[in-house]
């Protein structure tokens, strides 16, 4: 057979490139950053601040920072300490931004903040300097003297405290965390630092108002000064009354007295208030934030005002009961608390319940049993399970439109949707399901507009946000989904990328040199594909579109490689900053281009293109780098040119197998053959016919 | 040229070099023409056409066991053949119509022999030639295949060994260069 014949003749062929020297290796091995990722020096910040790690103040520790003593290397005289954050968590930037310098004499200064490469943990971390209080903590002084004078608790707590409160409302900023653990007693009385931790998650939950008492630990979203106020009144309470016997009252039931009864009348209870303090209590333990008092209202207050306020009443929506699982329920509040505690029932009934119909004829509220039949609609009888779950919370939300978003197992205020992501994704937690659902529904809105006391200025931020994300969230290109969502509501949330995360990277410049300095250690084997990386820089950048390589759709293969479109977001980000040149990235993209580089098929084209990689990387702009292999021309004369090659090495392999085919060769010699012979033959006719002629005509 | 054309075309010609040829019919010109050609002969070579028929008997044979297309058997024994018996016939058209010539020619064996040698080197022809020719013509296609292997190794060389990958309809590997 043919193709056996040929197979005798087995040479190999000899390729225009294999191994091509592109001299990257050495660059890249070679390359010294002038950056460190995480910070020159050790345990310091800005060349002033030194952490000492060695000497740790966990008087000063919390679920979200560690202290440490620390040093001011510019006045050896002044005191202070270091809070140093955990990284998987966003910090309150906003306050950190503002308070950073502020000077109150009220308020604990932030005298710096930023990220510091930690010695004791081997990684960056962000911490914050804070002056060290010369005052008595007031829990410490609570532990001795566990009662105060009134007179005491205005002029010691309360008028520092408004004090301070007055300076952050300067910064339109609120505090958050206000109870005796933040509060400093003494000569030099002052309001603890709030930077650190996000708010509601420091105080006892009894310094929640009711609107915030019902989230979850990191659900309280951001606080103001109303909440503020709440906080301080119960803190009053607590030094003048204490709150032993409340707090010896477990969480729920306590949050369903204060939605029966209020949370006046629960505190007041078998209390004698005087006048003053009366008007104040009336006016701070309000369940209405409308109409609870904020920091004006207190000052007029500590400066002798009064107010005659009258005594909140029990809540009491309605004519006649709601009955749900057996109970009678005449508040709207404590009915949307009630469906949340009883998720699974009140899913299996609330469409049977005629709830909507109590709204009209119980509550007297027309267009709240139109909003409530409306809400109910969404899950007909065969609802998915997330259909009844948003049922339910728009239900919930119509019920208690001031209370949190709730979902089977969650409970959170729109803006703190954010933090509740990060803290899931930290723990791998199945509830992030629920979270995305409040996201996809655009529930956010739908809460925002049930009640006026919804609407404020950072709260429709945060909403706006939450619709901004709902498209990125369900799109899965690189630099999309949950992980960009993630960023997107959380700004000062550090990279969490492996690559990154030890080094506390917080914007697109960081990254970039950060993965910089990094590439010798990285390159080439690690490939650039991660998504929080990919995310980062898209959020940071501010991307609204997918990264779509339409240079390469002649190879499929390398117009979905999403190492490519990772690469492409970082250069769209160094790009975007004024001379950046980042060699070590380029070289360590260069050497991952150069695999890809072996998508094309043409040996001269693959030479010429990875000859020129070091080039490239030299230059330092990676969009440079990425020109190698995202080339229109290039890849689509190859593509052509391959397309060409394999026609011609198909005709030519024809053609082969046609000459050497035996029988074809018997053909072909029979048919010369015979045509010889009868040349032949005719021949020796033509020349006997001549002689005969010849002969006969006597020539 | 497509590539699908040419594999067609391939094996449109081996088919074509197997299939058993089919014995083309007389056509009516060449009917006419032999008996005008033999009624010329019958009214020139009289009792000699016998003679003539004798001695082209080989080519009859040959005419009837020649089934091919192009008849180069009958062809080649046919013009040998008949140049064997010009010479004869040549004298025996010189005299005109003479018995005794006849009878001298037709009872000397040699004539015979010459006559039936002649149709005997026609088909030795016919065995030889095609061996001449088969030398020659695989001469001619390893000159072919080794320029086009070469190119083959060429566009390997450029392209890489994925360039094969329609060439080998079962194993890649299977036939190399």
């Amino acid at each position: 057979m043919a193709r056996a014949d040929i197979s005798e003749e087995v040479k190999p062929v000899v390729m225009i490139e294999e191994q091509v020297d592109t001299g990257l290796g050495p660059l890249l091995s070679g390359y010294r950053a002038n950056y460190t990722p995480g910070g020159d020096t050790k345990d310091e910040l800005q060349g002033r601040f030194t952490l000492l790690p060695n000497r740790p103040l966990p008087q000063f520790d919390h679920a979200f920072a560690k202290g440490f003593e620390a040093r001011d290397d510019f006045n050896h005289t002044r005191h202070i300490y270091a809070m140093v954050c955990d990284n998987k968590l966003p910090y309150r930037h906003q306050a950190i931004t503002e308070l950073t310098g502020f000077v109150n004499p009220f308020l604990v200064p932030l005298l710096g903040a930023g990220t510091v490469n930690c010695s004791h943990l081997g990684e960056a971390r962000q911490v914050m300097f804070f002056e060290l209080p010369t005052a008595t903590r007031l829990s410490d002084l609570m532990k001795t003297q566990p009662r105060m004078h009134e007179h005491k608790v205005i002029d010691f707590v309360m008028n520092p405290v408004a004090k301070a409160l007055l300076g952050m409302r300067d910064k339109k900023i609120s505090h958050g965390n206000i109870c005796p653990s933040t509060v400093y007693v003494g000569d030099n009385p002052m309001l603890g630092e709030c930077a650190t931790m996000p708010c509601g998650t420091m105080a006892h939950y009894l310094y929640e108002p009711i609107e915030r008492l019902m989230c979850d630990p990191l659900g309280h979203g951001e606080a103001n000064d109303k909440t503020d106020m709440y906080a301080l009144g119960i803190l009053a309470y607590e030094l003048m009354y204490g709150l032993d016997k409340i707090k010896a009252i477990p969480r729920d039931d306590f949050i369903r007295r204060v939605l029966q009864q209020g949370a006046y009348t629960v505190f007041a209870t078998n209390r004698e208030f005087t006048d003053a303090f009366q008007d104040f209590f009336r006016g701070v333990l309000n369940d209405n934030p409308a109409e609870r008092w904020g920091l004006d209202q207190l000052h007029q207050w500590i400066n002798g005002k009064r107010f005659n306020m009258i005594a909140p009443q029990p809540p009491k929506d309605a004519t006649r009961p709601f009955t749900f699982a057996g109970e009678e329920y005449f508040s709207r509040r404590l009915l949307a608390h009630s469906l949340h505690r009883n998720w699974r029932e009140a899913a299996k009934e609330i469409r049977n319940s005629k709830i909507d119909r109590w709204c009209e004829a119980g509550l007297h509220r027309t267009e709240l049993a139109e909003r409530m039949e409306r809400a109910l609609r969404i899950a007909g009888d065969a609802a998915s399970d997330k259909q009844v779950s948003e049922m339910m919370t728009r239900a919930i939300c119509i019920l208690d439109p001031n209370g949190p978003l709730r979902s089977r197992s969650l409970s959170l205020r729109p803006d703190a949707i954010g933090l509740v992501m990060a803290d899931l994704l930290r723990n791998e937690d199945a509830e992030l399901t629920q979270v995305l659902n409040f996201i996809e529904s655009d529930i956010g809105v739908y809460w925002s507009e049930q009640s006026d006391a919804n609407k404020n200025q950072d709260m429709s931020q945060a909403i706006w946000r939450l619709q901004k994300v709902r498209a990125q969230l369900k799109n899965p290109a690189f630099g999309f989904g949950l992980e960009r969502v993630l960023y997107e509501l959380n700004p000062s949330l550090p990279c969490q990328s492996a690559l990154l995360k030890p080094y506390h990277v917080t914007t697109v410049v960081e990254a970039l040199k950060t993965l910089d300095a990094l590439a010798p250690s990285l390159g080439p084997d690690t490939s650039f594909i991660d998504r929080h990386i990919a995310s980062f820089i898209a959020a940071k950048i501010d991307r609204s579109k997918p990264v779509k390589l339409h240079d390469l759709t002649s190879i499929p293969v390398l117009m979905e490689n999403h190492e490519l479109i990772v690469m492409r977001l970082l250069a769209e980000a160094q790009q975007r900053q004024k001379k950046l040149p980042l060699v070590g990235l380029c070289a360590w993209a260069a050497m991952r281009i150069e695999k890809m580089i072996d998508e094309i098929h043409n040996r001269v084209i693959r030479k010429r293109l990875k000859l020129q990689l070091k080039k490239l990387a030299n230059t330092g702009v990676l969009a440079d780098v990425m020109t190698a292999i995202v080339n229109r021309d290039i890849v689509e004369r190859d593509h052509s040119g391959f397309t060409q090659a394999i026609a011609l090495h198909e005709i030519n392999f024809r053609k082969i197998e046609l000459l050497n085919n035996p029988k074809m060769l018997e053909y072909k010699s029979k048919k010369m053959g015979g045509r010889m012979a009868m040349t032949i033959s005719y021949t020796a006719l033509v020349i006997t016919g001549f002689i005969t002629l010849s002969n006969m005509l006597g020539i | 040229m497509s590539t699908t054309t040419l594999a067609e075309d391939s094996a449109a010609k081996a088919a074509a070099a197997m299939k058993p040829e089919e014995r083309p019919k007389m056509r009516l010109r060449t009917k006419i023409l032999l008996i005008f050609f033999s009624l010329l002969l019958m009214a020139i070579l009289r009792t000699g056409f016998v003679f003539f028929i004798i001695g082209v008997l080989p080519s009859i044979v040959a005419y009837y066991t020649d089934v091919s297309k192009h008849r180069y058997t009958f062809k080649s024994i046919f013009a040998c053949n008949l140049s064997g018996m010009l010479p004869f016939l040549g004298k025996m058209m010189m005299h005109g119509p003479s018995s005794s010539l006849l009878q001298e020619i037709m009872s000397r064996g040699t004539n015979w022999l010459i006559i039936y040698a002649s149709a005997m080197l026609g088909w030795l022809l016919v065995q030889v030639c095609p061996m001449i020719a088969q030398i020659m013509i695989v001469g001619l296609h390893q000159t072919q295949v080794a320029r086009m292997k070469r190119v083959q190794e060429k566009i390997e060389g450029e392209w890489g060994p994925e360039v094969a990958q329609f060439s080998y309809s079962a194993d890649p590997n299977e036939v190399h260069y």
